[in-house]
């Protein structure tokens, strides 16, 4: 069941076109990642479901309510991404007053509060202003008023920003576990690594437009390419693989193995085996995200220049011994 | 409850500027001043010597705007007009009560000058001088200020020199605001004011009470603008305002709800002011001028007026400075506006009552229609301000509110027109604002 759902959603700021007919879907219990450069649309589409951006075109559906209806966002939790807290309030009190927006009762509120103090690790700090905390801090508190009413869809925007990496790990383990528990996460993020972890599926925008979408397996496998491994001191056979029709070069102790349209692995393995030769290792080559991520889309953000950087002084003092 | 949170989250933020804290500490500090304010009674005679030359009455008419009775002495142009009045208080007794006091009946021996064929003409019709002199009351005995009993041309003295006249005056249960008080600061220490002439106790009051209110309201209102000012651009900043419009709340909720926030916040802090400075006033003064509580919300509401201004400059601009100073512009235009049709209308009743031919009346000018086309569609602050006055006034005078119709003959303002025509601006101005954040992209 979809959970959010959007058909070719388009949005202008004037002449800025920040999304082109989008289309996505988003099911129930998925973790859900939207990639993509700065100004790409991420943060825009997001608004869009939320009802913090108007007077777009196409059809956005959220908890099967058009976007923007106010009940609709009673289920959602949001961290927007340059959050700023009102840092008057402290950690508990910010809860309460959020808590008394989405309706919750005194002691729904006290309650809750407590629980997501201890979550995200601020119970001790939860009595101070929040203008005393550090980034990450902030990012937690963030993250515990996004969970406060118990969403059934959480928006997550660059949530691991400012953090350290113990609590990046806390942040996807929180994650892992509202996964668990059926909720549905819709994740922003250009920490690639943390989303090649934690989501099911990505979508990538670039200039407004998705030009990728599909789930991480799918997306990262490199169908047709082998990484193999030999024993210790064997040497790979290159003149028979040669015969054998196979493309094949070094890849550090390994051969990397790219097959043609309707080639197969088998007959490689039959030679090496035939050859007496031990194989360690064999697998199907994959990208990383972020190989995916640098491959997919154009190396400019929008609205900054295509150009390389002209190298500064600095950077030409360090040059010849980089290159060295 | 969500509008009590962002009540309660309003008055977080202003806590957390410390400001609150310094007005909160100046409505004590002007209260403790109002309430080492001391009142000594001044002797009767000095009392019935004003009411008998007219100067109190004169007095009361023009703090109520009314233009003086005409005893113009051409002989003497420099003279005050009720030093023009022909009686003269000779005596005082006391008739029933205690000395000097307010509550006391009194017997009051008048003379008159006359010369010696004026003296004969009163005394073959009595009736002409006694009517002049109960006319001299009639003002204060309107208003119930006074009660004249008795009054007999007596045939004492030299019958061909002068003309005596004894009253018996009975006192009303408003009488102590027409007694002379000497008032004094840090009980008694600092008195201020002459020793043997002062006004009316109930204008005296008023007097004070006005100078507490116009600069205590001044500087709260000013203050409150400044402040409040901040809220709702500190709401709309990015990253801030994605937070509270995610919320399942309409837009134009929320941004109602922080106007009333700010709204509120003024109330409590203007309430707590005005009824300590009505309490001290009162235990001070004995006399209780419960309108005074109503500037409550005469001060509430004159800000409601530019916090909705502030609201929509702060909604379209999301900057606090240009919300402030539009504010400020805005407040300024209505006074401005204000003031000046208050001229004209002045000087329109004065022409109409000294029946000036209307080729010579300059009250209707083409500037003055201007002025009065303005002030139809602008919110009246300053009518307000009239308003408030006059109840005042009238409250301290005579002990109620009713009578502030007879103090106030000069103006047409009225307070249904002034709530009106302010109530529907502000309702524009903020459903303009409401409409502008509910269609805008965050």
């Amino acid at each position: 069941m979809a959970v959010l759902e959007t058909r070719k959603l388009s949005k202008n700021y004037r002449r800025i076109q920040a999304l082109r007919e989008v289309s996505l879907r988003v099911d129930r219990g998925e973790i859900y990642g939207l990639l993509g450069q700065n100004g790409a649309g991420k943060t825009t589409l997001v608004k869009i479901l939320l009802g913090i951006a108007r007077n777009w075109q196409g059809e956005a559906e959220l908890l099967g309510q058009p976007a923007g209806k106010p009940n609709a966002r009673k289920k959602v939790g949001y961290l927007p991404e340059d959050h700023r807290f009102p840092d008057y309030h402290t950690g508990a009190s910010l809860l309460d007053f959020y808590g008394s927006l989405l309706g919750m009762s005194r002691a729904e509120r006290q309650r809750r509060a407590g629980e997501m103090l201890e979550l995200v690790g601020l119970t001790e700090r939860g009595n101070y202003k929040i203008r005393t905390y550090s980034k990450g801090m902030k990012q937690r508190i963030g993250i515990a008023q996004s969970l406060l009413h118990d969403p059934e869809v959480i928006f997550l925007d660059e949530p691991t920003d400012g953090v350290d990496p113990v609590g990046r790990r806390e942040i996807r383990a929180i994650m892992q576990r509202l996964k668990e528990q059926g909720k549905t996460i819709f994740l922003n993020s250009h920490l690639l690594g943390e989303v090649e972890k934690i989501c099911d599926r990505v979508g990538i925008l670039q200039k407004g437009v998705m030009i990728r979408e599909g789930d991480i397996t799918t997306l990262t496998s490199q169908k047709g390419t082998f990484l193999v491994g030999l024993a210790q001191g064997q040497v790979f056979p290159e003149e028979d693989a040669r015969k054998h029709g196979y493309e094949f070069s070094p890849r550090g102790e390994f051969w990397e193995i790219k097959l043609e349209d309707g080639q197969s692995i088998d007959p490689l393995v039959d030679l090496l085996r035939g050859r007496g030769l031990s194989i360690r290792h064999l697998v199907e080559k994959r990208q990383t995200l972020e190989e995916l991520f640098m491959e997919t889309v154009e190396p400019a953000e929008p609205g900054v220049d295509g150009r390389r950087l002209r190298p500064s002084r600095s950077d030409e003092h360090i040059r010849p011994q980089l290159g060295s | 409850m969500k509008f009590l949170a962002i009540l309660k989250d309003s008055l977080r933020e202003a806590i957390d500027c410390k400001v609150l804290y310094v007005m909160v500490g100046l409505s004590c500090l002007v209260t403790l001043v109002v309430l080492s304010l001391s009142f000594k009674p001044l002797p009767a005679e000095n009392n019935m010597r004003d009411l008998v030359s007219g100067k109190t009455a004169a007095l009361v008419a023009m703090m109520s705007g009314e233009p003086p009775a005409d005893f113009s002495d051409e002989e003497k142009p420099n003279r005050r007009f009720w030093e023009a009045s022909p009686f003269e208080l000779k005596s005082v007794r006391v008739a029933k009560g205690l000395p000097d006091a307010p509550e006391s009946h009194y017997t009051l021996t008048i003379s008159m000058r006359a010369n010696q064929a004026e003296v004969a003409r009163i005394r073959k019709e009595p009736d002409k001088v006694l009517e002049q002199l109960r006319r001299q009351f009639a003002f204060l005995e309107k208003l119930n200020l006074l009660k004249l009993a008795r009054l007999d041309l007596l045939s004492a003295g030299d019958p061909d020199t002068s003309i005596v006249i004894e009253v018996q005056t009975e006192p009303t249960e408003a009488m102590r605001r027409v007694w002379q008080f000497q008032p004094s600061l840090f009980f008694g220490a600092v008195p201020l004011g002459g020793e043997d002439s002062f006004p009316p106790l109930g204008v005296l009051l008023f007097m004070i009470s006005r100078i507490v209110l116009y600069i205590g309201a001044w500087v709260t209102i000013l203050t409150s603008i400044i402040i409040t000012a901040f809220f709702i651009p500190n709401m709309l900043r990015k990253g801030t305002v994605d937070l509270m419009i995610v919320k399942p709340m309409q837009r134009s909720l929320i941004l109602l709800y922080k106007y009333l926030g700010g709204l509120t916040f003024i109330f409590l802090n203007t309430t707590l002011a005005i009824v300590g400075i009505w309490l001290a006033l009162g235990l001070r003064s004995g006399m209780w001028a419960n309108s005074f509580l109503l500037m409550i919300f005469v001060i509430t509401f004159f800000f409601a007026i530019l916090y909705a201004v502030s609201t929509l400059f702060a909604v379209l601009t999301r900057s606090a400075i240009v919300a402030i100073l539009m504010t400020c512009g805005a407040w300024f235009l209505f006074f401005i506006v204000g003031t000046i049709n208050q001229v004209f209308e002045t000087q329109r009743y004065v022409e109409k009552v000294r029946q000036v031919p209307p080729e010579k009346r300059w009250g209707d000018n083409a500037f003055g229609s201007v002025i009065k086309g303005i002030r139809t569609v602008t919110p009246r602050t300053s009518d307000l301000d009239h308003l408030g006055k006059q109840i005042l006034l009238s409250d301290f005078l005579t002990g109620t509110t009713a009578k502030a119709s007879i103090l106030d003959k000069s103006s047409s303002i009225t307070w249904g027109e002034s709530l009106t025509v302010s109530g529907v601006f502000v309702v524009l101005t903020l459903g303009l604002a409401c409409w502008w954040f509910a269609t805008k992209d965050f």
